[in-house]
């Protein structure tokens, strides 16, 4: 079998950064029945600070990671992730956090969620714990290492167990996951072809199940291990406020 | 009555281009002015705009209602100065926001796009089908509103309706019991789009977070992959999809081409009569997999799959592989599958097998018994719109297929298999 060290689909949907797309349209909940005259509805308005954070962090305890999307990344997570750099890392420290992105248009001065923004030079992109204070701006220029280490130090003060030891036992699971999809693919694509060939009584396909079941099984374990190390046990939020003014010295 | 389970998945790719209109001032004494940022329409550019929506069989561009509770002015609004085109057809609004994209290079997609254009020629005598190098967003919405109208003919007349077969849009009952003699006495729905009174919405965006605060903002259904929703109050359906789903799945021509055809089988079926139940899938799913195999083998879609199948993306001689399965005795029994509503335990051979059943009725019998079996599945309420108990509602199906076909499931199987059998000894 070739060797094929590209991310397999497991570790490929392990990475896949997981956006929150939160947008404030209360008056849709009481329009009325459509009378079929057009209807523009509402005047829309930025929301005070505290309430725009309310709306994008709903029951979410997690850390925020909020971006803004501009003209220049065109749809793409640049301002977040490296073009020349492996993002891996970034994508699993991503996990721990709740991942907002918001239109190009949030900088106008009617959009619900300006005031997220609204510093004369407004960041591409922050960090900031759940409720919204000690955030972390940044321009979207940023480096790898910088960003990092802003995302641990959130983690840090939000999570009780050590967000950089998990992200090196998760990426030792995404390269087993690899083997693994590896193995299943081409005892699948076997399996498939013997059964389009001789059926199922084909001893071949006894033998090519088993290593299908084997490969299962290893498979669960990895991903209970897996489960394991994603669980960093996000801080009760009055201890997270207690270690944050210990942190500060406060 | 059974609740309706409204169903949404997914599929992605983004520019925006940002133009500069100055959003106008709002008065509440008068209608707010539609902001527009997409460019003029270069192919009907210094002629005259009615006389020239009228030769595209459009009824009009910009300014439109919409779905629930919003026109296209709101979507505008909130999904800021993106180019959004709006145009609506006989039986469509369609709002692309599709970018440029250049003609395939590859021989056969390339002939068949061309087929296309000159075709749409006659719509805009401007086009140059065989030296043209790239579809703007202007032509690429053009080609999707030729393509919807297409498809919704070829559909209709399988179905064997017409636009005079349903309700007007004068109409204004809701329920079968308050609808003229006329149109309760046979149940065709409310409206004059297969029976809905809205037309189907079409969304086509390039990037999925645009497509995510639209589904979000808009309707209740999931805002990480292409969705469908069912709007009550306009009685229309919506399909929302992005260049970007799937890891940019959609991005050339004919896989967004094909994910649309399979999506609007559905919703068609669905709306059929009117939306008022769930209806078994194995032959909706069949219908979208013919549908979409017509234009291509490649780029399969599928209503849902069981996990492990992704493998399925990449076969595609399914003919061949059903005959192989069914000789083996390895395809789950119609009887199996003949009641259920969802598909997400279905495997490859399954989806196949739903296909090449559909396949076989359409090959071997005359057209026209689809219709009569889609019609009596389809609109079986009482007064009130409420459908009958589960239970005779799955008598119905198989009572239809009688009717339509003089079969039940189990002959309708054999049928099928020896179908399949004799096929593959003439190859």
């Amino acid at each position: 079998m070739p060797m094929d060290f590209r991310r397999q689909q497991t570790a490929k949907d392990r990475l896949a950064l997981d956006w929150h797309f939160p947008v404030y349209a209360p008056d849709l909940a009481e329009q009325p029945a459509d009378d079929g005259k057009t209807n523009s509805g509402r005047a829309a308005v930025a929301l005070p600070r505290e309430k725009a954070l309310l709306e994008i962090k709903g029951e979410d305890h997690r850390p925020l990671l909020v971006v803004r999307e501009c003209g220049f990344c065109k749809g793409t997570d640049d301002a977040l992730l490296s073009r020349r750099l492996n993002n891996e890392k970034t994508l699993l420290l991503t996990k721990w956090f709740h991942c907002v992105k918001l239109p190009n248009h949030v900088l106008t001065a009617e959009h619900p969620f300006r005031n997220l923004f609204a510093a004369e030079h407004p960041p591409h992109l922050f960090l900031c714990r759940h409720y919204g204070s000690e955030v972390m701006n940044l321009d979207g220029q940023q480096t790898q290492a910088q960003l990092w280490a802003a995302m641990e130090e959130l983690l840090a003060r939000e999570y009780e167990g050590d967000a950089r030891q998990a992200v090196r036992g998760i990426l030792r699971c995404l390269n087993e996951y690899d083997t693994l999809d590896s193995l299943e693919a081409e005892f699948r694509v076997r399996l498939e072809e013997t059964l389009d060939k001789d059926g199922a009584k084909s001893p071949k396909v006894r033998a090519l199940q088993r290593k299908i079941d084997a490969i299962q099984k290893d498979r669960a374990d990895v991903e209970a291990r897996e489960r394991e190390l994603l669980d960093l046990r996000l801080r009760p939020l009055k201890a997270a406020e207690d270690q944050a003014a210990g942190v500060r010295g406060g | 009555m059974r609740t309706l389970r409204l169903v949404a998945f997914a599929l992605t790719i983004a520019s925006a281009l940002v133009a500069q209109d100055p959003r106008p001032e709002e008065d509440e004494t008068k209608e707010k002015e539609a902001p527009r940022f997409a460019p003029p329409d270069p192919w009907i550019k210094d002629e005259d705009e009615a006389k020239a929506l009228e030769r595209l069989g459009y009824l009009r561009v910009g300014r439109m209602t919409w779905g629930d509770g919003h026109d296209t002015p709101r979507i505008q609004e909130d999904l800021g100065k993106l180019p959004l085109i709006f145009i609506e057809t006989a039986h469509f609004k369609l709002c692309s926001n599709l970018p440029l994209l250049e003609i395939p290079k590859e021989k056969d997609a390339r002939k068949r796009l061309v087929e296309e254009l000159e075709r749409l020629r006659a719509k805009l005598p401007r086009l140059r089908p065989k030296s043209i190098r790239e579809l703007d967003p202007w032509l690429r919405a053009h080609l999707f509103a030729q393509r919807l109208e297409e498809l919704y003919a070829e559909v209709a007349g399988l179905f064997g309706v017409t636009d005079a077969s349903f309700p007007p849009e004068s109409e204004t009952f809701y329920f079968r019991g308050d609808a003229p003699a006329r149109w309760s006495a046979e149940w065709m729905g409310r409206g004059p789009y297969l029976g809905n009174k809205g037309k189907f919405l079409v969304l086509l965006f390039t990037k999925q977070s645009t497509c995510g605060r639209y589904v979000t903002t808009f309707t209740k259904a999931k805002s990480d992959a292409s969705a469908r929703w069912y709007f009550e109050q306009t009685d229309s359906f919506l399909f929302a999809t992005a260049l970007d789903f799937g890891e940019g799945a959609f991005r050339t021509d004919v896989a967004l081409h094909a994910h649309v055809i399979h999506n609007l089988v559905h919703c068609f079926v669905d709306s059929f009569k009117g939306y008022s139940y769930v209806i078994p899938v194995w032959w909706k799913e069949g219908l979208a997999h013919r549908f979409r195999r017509q234009l291509t083998d490649e780029h399969n879609n599928f209503e849902a799959i069981k996990d492990q199948e992704k493998r399925a993306f990449t076969v595609y001689d399914w003919d061949e592989r059903i005959r192989m399965r069914a000789e083996h005795g390895l395809v789950r029994p119609l009887a199996a599958i003949f009641d259920v509503e969802q598909c997400t335990d279905f495997d490859l051979v399954d989806h196949m097998a739903c296909w090449s059943r559909v396949d076989f009725l359409l090959k071997e019998f005359p057209r026209e018994k689809f219709g009569i079996f889609a019609g009596q599945v389809k609109g079986f309420v009482d007064g009130r719109g409420n459908p009958p108990e589960h239970a005779r509602l799955l008598e119905r199906q198989r009572e239809a297929l009688s009717a339509a076909y003089g079969l039940d499931p189990d002959t309708f199987e054999a049928q099928w298999l020896a179908w399949l059998k004799k096929h593959r000894r003439k190859q």
